[in-house]
């Protein structure tokens, strides 16, 4: 073994999510209503094409959600010693991208620092001087010639050939994810229709009309869309720096695929934590009323007149106390920055199910008034078993419609938390994290555009197509709507 | 314009309506298709039909206010000449309103409760009549309120909405609609909403208002009672169809087409007591299977069907002057008999019979207590060992606090229910009668102990529950149980049926687990539901189904007492027999006790050994049944049974005596002095205003609260 897997408490959390998600998918195949709103959720095609993005923000990070630490080479004494630095599985296949660091910032696809430099130029007569210009870079570009005059040459060309390369190779990896798709598609219709030959014809012009049930055409152009984006910056990355380099010179890009995991799970857990404390509080306030009802109404009125940035930042505060007198906790940094990711998803998903909260008790009075309650009523059935079976499972399209509303509030959150230096450790390379720093790139002059840039069109393609499922999914549970 | 004095006023020529299907493939299903009729001026047309038979979607489609997914097909609609579909949107806003005005079933929803009476009006007079100033607004605005009939309106001209009554929000409905004076008032169910006594009150009004100004009426109605005391004429829709028109005295004299019959047969009467009602077999066909029709609509209903039936679909036929109907058989020179003829009521009966499956025997026999036997006869014969009382109630009072105030303390105390006292007897049914806000709902659900009583006692079988704990209460819930009112809010959408079916077996019967599924199967068979049910899921089915699946969950824990609440009120009228006819059968053979809670005299004719009347919380009148209708003694029950509307009444010659009551019922909060009836009493006097008279026997079994009886 030249690895020992490392299991950070928030990587529990996404496998617990993962396994969330497949129960919740096996769950609803088995209840002919939640197979229906499902089924509505598929034929949307702005939801459809927005959940194709998603799926790749997804990938990224259950692929930074693998941890481990490798094995130091030079351990001599035979006893494996392993590295302080967890790593992740995106670490490992993003290696060139993380260990090609350059001194300092650099701009997307330049081949030269972004500022000028005390180096030693060697005249055209073999003498060297101390000089000030822009050094080339140590990978950006290395690969391309100077000219005589010190001038690039053929970057434009070596760009284009790349991109040229990428969008056919995206071609291909398009035109054989379509047939795949084209290809099941067709047999399963043959299988329904027992007919022995297979309607590959028909199914394609299903498929491009968008008659199928499924809204396959939004997939696929959505997939194709993101072939078009992600293979050239593929193509492009292994010499460039495509998104440029930040302040100590690390790749850009890497920094915001590095992001995709901490938006992800800062937006998965925290909504974790506020599902069932809004449900149940809720439920508890709406079924029994009385007294309970003005603890849970006083709790979360008394909550929500407190700033939520002081209480986020008075708790965070108070966990960075207690991480840093403990550093015995504590094996690796990683850890250490993972356990402040978690308090802040605990403590964001603490102070935000006060609105969904109150959405529930409401719905829930509206609900406990109606007769297959009070029939329940009438059997005797014990409280818990009426909300458990019966006000519940009612009141699932409210937590699933706030819940992918809230995921993009709470990414949004996370950044701005971040950026005012409560967030996520400093260690750790988040959205907020980026813009924070970008904070003073900004009033540099010349500026640095690149960092702020690539972290809002990554955030934006995230937070719109979760906004984009959730708004398809709203339509497909929200009963008024449903005809 | 004077040259159109002759043609009538509105003239529907093969009117289609349809509705956008859901899908990508943009289906129209027709929703009414090819629907003709006409009102004169002064003229009251009833379009008759139950729900789902596209009387609402005819009427809106008159005044071009289809919603998103509504289409008009074709068809002509001219009103005075003028021809309505394809005028612009601008210039159809003329119409609406000045010349045709709307008032709808919900008087609640229908007024924005955030302006006030005379604003609401004004919009409109500002529509209609620009150049009257604001002044000369108001001034109409208070005319208007005085026209129907409300008493002081300049006060009320600025009040808000929910400082009115249901009624009162009605009048003010009909005020709005007058405001552009319009020649045709089109009344889509302008009375479901509302109590009978109020009812009548608004009938006498819209009737009164006619006579007055000369307008037109389209009365959109499924109540037979309400077609006989306003219509000149008669539309029966049916599916999207109208099957028959005829003028009011013949329809109701000689109705020829096979559904309109059986729409008669179908209501429960007093002479039709102790037999099972005539039922439609089925259900309207859903919209989306009208275009698979080629023949009659109604054929697959129809006892007459033919194969020519199911095939072409009739043309109309002339049966007399103003008389006409699609029907091949009736066509073919077969009539129906008049109804008055008892030979009706044979074949009803014999048809009653045959329609109805073998009933399966009781889920346990012998466990029931007394069961009955023989279909036919009537629920007065149930041989029962002795009379013995199962429900005893009294003096139960169940009063909910108001809070107020900055505290929250207790300020007032809405006397809901305020010292009812009955017993019922084992296998008997008693029924608790009263409008809307009387109380008798939380009586049935005080017996149950869903709301706690505030005092008083509840005996079941002899032992008190309003002092016992849960946990006693709990085996006790086996025999006791309730139907709702309501069949689309009484079964949790995300449960199947037989999940629902089996709630209590699991909650009360936990030993008795093992057979689960074929006792399900029993009890869904027991009230005439196909096995294959029990995986399905409520939305799947019609309204008279799934108040069957109430039904089957109440029996599941083989109740001795079923407290109804209203359970046909939601209903069509042929469905609302099935029902009827359900729990008859079941009390015959499980020796049930009902307590039958409802505003439906027709109901309480039907199925009641007794009834007691209630009014604001107390028990006005308590007898037989045959007593309470027929000699009615409290002035409240006289004039609630005068206010029932039968479509026996046209038959009669001349307008019935009627009484009508003044006002509507009080708030239970603020109950008068005294008699509480007394405000509205025609008989009161200084006694009455002083003193809650005490129950006076004057009878077997017949007591009633009254100084003046």
């Amino acid at each position: 073994m030249n690895f020992q897997m490392v299991v950070l408490w928030s990587d529990i959390c996404v496998a617990l999510l993962l396994a969330g998600l497949i129960g919740l998918a096996v769950f609803s195949a088995r209840r002919p209503l939640l197979r229906a709103a499902w089924g509505r959720v598929g034929a949307s095609r702005p939801g459809m094409a927005a959940a194709t993005i998603l799926v790749f923000f997804a990938l990224v990070g259950l692929l930074d959600s693998l941890h481990y630490r490798p094995r130091l080479e030079n351990a001599g004494d035979g006893k494996a010693v392993y590295s302080v630095e967890v790593l992740s599985a995106l670490d490992a296949l993003a290696s060139p991208l993380r260990e090609r660091v350059e001194k300092t910032y650099s701009a997307p696809f330049a081949a030269h620092s972004y500022s000028r430099e005390s180096i030693e130029i060697e005249d055209a007569d073999g003498q060297k001087r101390q000089g000030r210009d822009f050094p080339r870079l140590t990978y950006g570009g290395a690969h391309l010639q100077t000219d005589a005059d010190g001038k690039l040459s053929g970057r434009a060309a070596d760009i284009a050939a790349r991109v040229l390369l990428a969008f056919a190779a995206a071609a291909g990896v398009w035109v054989m994810a379509a047939s795949a798709v084209v290809y099941a598609l067709a047999r399963r219709q043959a299988r329904t229709l027992e007919s022995p030959e297979i309607p590959w014809r028909q199914t394609l012009r299903e498929i491009g009309q968008g008659k199928t049930v499924f809204a396959w055409n939004s997939v696929l152009a959505a997939f194709g869309v993101l072939l078009l984006v992600l293979m050239p910056l593929f193509f492009l990355c292994a010499d460039y720096h495509v998104f440029g380099t930040d302040k100590v010179g690390t790749d850009v890009f890497y920094q915001v695929l590095k992001s995709i995991r901490t938006a992800l799970v800062i937006g998965l857990v925290a909504t974790l934590v506020t599902m069932p404390l809004a449900l149940i509080l809720g439920l508890l306030a709406g079924y029994f009323r009385g007294w309970i009802d003005d603890l849970v109404q006083y709790l979360y009125t008394t909550l929500n007149s407190i700033p939520g940035v002081l209480l986020i930042a008075a708790s965070i505060m108070m966990m960075q106390v207690v991480i840093d007198t403990h550093p015995h906790w504590f094996s690796t940094a990683a850890e250490r920055a993972d356990l402040r990711l978690l308090a802040l998803c605990f403590i964001l998903g603490l102070t935000s199910w006060t609105s969904l909260c109150r959405l529930l008790r409401g719905e829930t009075l509206k609900l406990r008034e109606l007769e297959y309650i009070q029939a329940a009523q009438a059997f005797g059935v014990p409280s818990w078993r009426i909300m458990a079976r019966h006000l519940a499972p009612n009141l699932m399209h409210i937590i699933v419609i706030t819940l992918a509303m809230d995921f993009s509030s709470l990414v949004l959150a996370e950044a701005v938390l971040s950026y005012i230096g409560i967030g996520v450790d400093p260690l750790m390379i988040s959205f907020g994290t980026m813009i924070d720093n970008a904070r003073m790139e900004l009033s540099r002059d010349p500026a640095v555009w690149w960092s702020l840039s690539a972290a809002f069109a990554f955030m934006l393609a995230l937070v719109l197509s979760a906004n984009l499922l959730a708004d398809a999914v709203r339509d497909a549970f929200d009963p008024r709507l449903v005809r | 314009m004077n040259a159109m004095s002759d043609s009538p006023l509105l003239e529907v020529r093969e009117l289609s309506v349809g509705f956008r299907g859901e899908g990508r493939k943009e289906r129209i299903l027709a929703a009414v298709e090819r629907v003709s009729f006409s009102v004169a001026a002064g003229e009251t047309l009833a379009l008759l039909g139950e729900s789902g038979c596209g009387k609402s979607a005819a009427a809106l489609a008159l005044m071009r206010l289809l919603p998103e997914a509504g289409v008009l097909i074709g068809g002509s609609v001219r009103f005075a000449g003028e021809e309505l579909t394809q005028l612009p949107e601008t210039e159809m806003r003329r119409h609406r309103g000045a010349r045709m005005a709307m008032i709808f079933q919900e008087p609640a929803t229908s007024l924005n409760p955030v302006l006030t009476v005379g604003q609401q009006i004004a919009e409109v007079l500002a529509c209609h009549s620009p150049d009257l100033g604001r002044a000369a607004r108001a001034e109409r605005a208070c005319e208007l309120l005085a026209a129907v009939g409300i008493a002081d309106p300049r006060r009320r001209i600025d009040e808000y909405p929910f400082q009115l009554s249901g009624g009162m929000k009605q009048r003010v409905m009909i005020a709005i609609a007058l405001a552009g004076d319009p020649r045709l008032l089109i009344a889509d169910e302008p009375t479901t909403a509302l109590d009978v006594t109020v009812q009548a009150q608004i009938l006498d009004l819209l009737s009164h208002l006619q006579e007055e100004r000369g307008m037109g009426i389209l009365l959109i109605t499924h109540d037979l009672g309400v077609v006989a005391r306003m219509a000149h004429r008669v539309g029966v829709m049916y599916a999207g169809e109208i099957v028959e028109e005829a003028p009011r005295e013949r329809f109701f004299r000689a109705p020829q087409h096979p559904y309109t019959h059986k729409l008669f047969a179908a209501l429960p009467r007093l002479e039709r007591r102790g037999q099972a009602l005539e039922t439609i077999p089925g259900q309207v066909p859903p919209l989306a299977a009208l275009g698979a029709f080629s023949g009659c609509r109604f054929a697959p209903r129809c006892p007459h069907a033919a194969s020519r039936c199911r095939e072409e679909n009739p043309a109309w036929h002339q049966a007399a002057e103003g008389h006409r109907l699609r029907c091949h058989w009736v066509e073919g020179g077969k009539t129906l008999s008049p109804l008055t003829a008892p030979a009706l009521r044979v074949t009803s009966l014999s048809v009653g019979e045959v329609k109805h499956p073998p009933l399966p025997q009781p889920l346990s026999p012998g466990g029931r207590g007394a069961g009955g036997e023989g279909e036919g006869s009537p629920p007065t014969e149930i041989p029962l060992s002795a009379p013995e009382t199962l429900l005893a109630l009294d003096g139960l009072r169940v009063h909910f606090p108001i809070h107020g105030g900055l505290l929250r303390r207790k300020i007032a105390t809405v006397r809901a229910v305020d010292g009812v006292s009955f017993s019922l007897e084992r296998g008997k049914t008693l029924a608790l009668v009263g409008e809307s806000g009387c109380g008798k709902t939380t009586v049935g659900k005080a017996i149950l102990q869903l709301v706690a009583p505030s005092g008083g006692s509840v005996r079941l079988s002899g032992r008190e529950l309003a002092t016992m704990p849960p946990r006693q209460l709990r085996p006790l819930r086996r025999k006791m149980q309730m139907v709702f009112q309501d069949p689309f809010a009484s079964l949790n959408p995300r449960l199947p049926v037989g999940e629902i079916v089996a709630e209590g077996i699991h909650a009360l019967n936990p030993g008795q687990a093992e057979d689960v599924d074929a006792v399900l199967a029993a009890l869904l068979e027991q009230v005439g539901l196909e096995r294959e049910a029990l995986r399905r899921y409520p939305h799947e089915f019609s309204g008279g189904q799934r108040q069957r699946i109430a039904i089957a969950r109440a029996l599941a824990v083989e109740p001795e007492l079923l407290i109804c609440d209203e359970p046909t009120s939601a209903l069509d009228v042929s469905v609302q027999a099935q029902i009827l006819n359900l729990l008859r059968e079941l009390q015959q053979r499980l020796g049930l006790a009902y307590l039958f809670i409802t505003h439906n005299f027709a109901v309480v004719e039907h199925l009641a050994h007794e009834v007691a009347v209630m009014y604001l919380g107390r028990i006005v009148e308590h007898g037989g049944v045959a007593e309470i209708l027929n000699a009615p003694r409290h002035p409240y029950t006289q004039a609630l049974l005068s206010a029932v509307l039968s479509p026996d009444d046209s038959l009669e010659s001349g307008e019935p005596q009627r009484i009508r009551l003044p006002g509507e019922t009080p708030s239970p909060a603020r109950p008068p002095t005294g008699c509480h009836f007394h405000p509205r009493c025609p008989k009161a006097d200084s006694l009455c205003r002083e003193q809650y008279p005490a129950a006076t026997i004057i009878g077997a079994g017949h007591s009633v609260c009254c100084h003046r009886c």
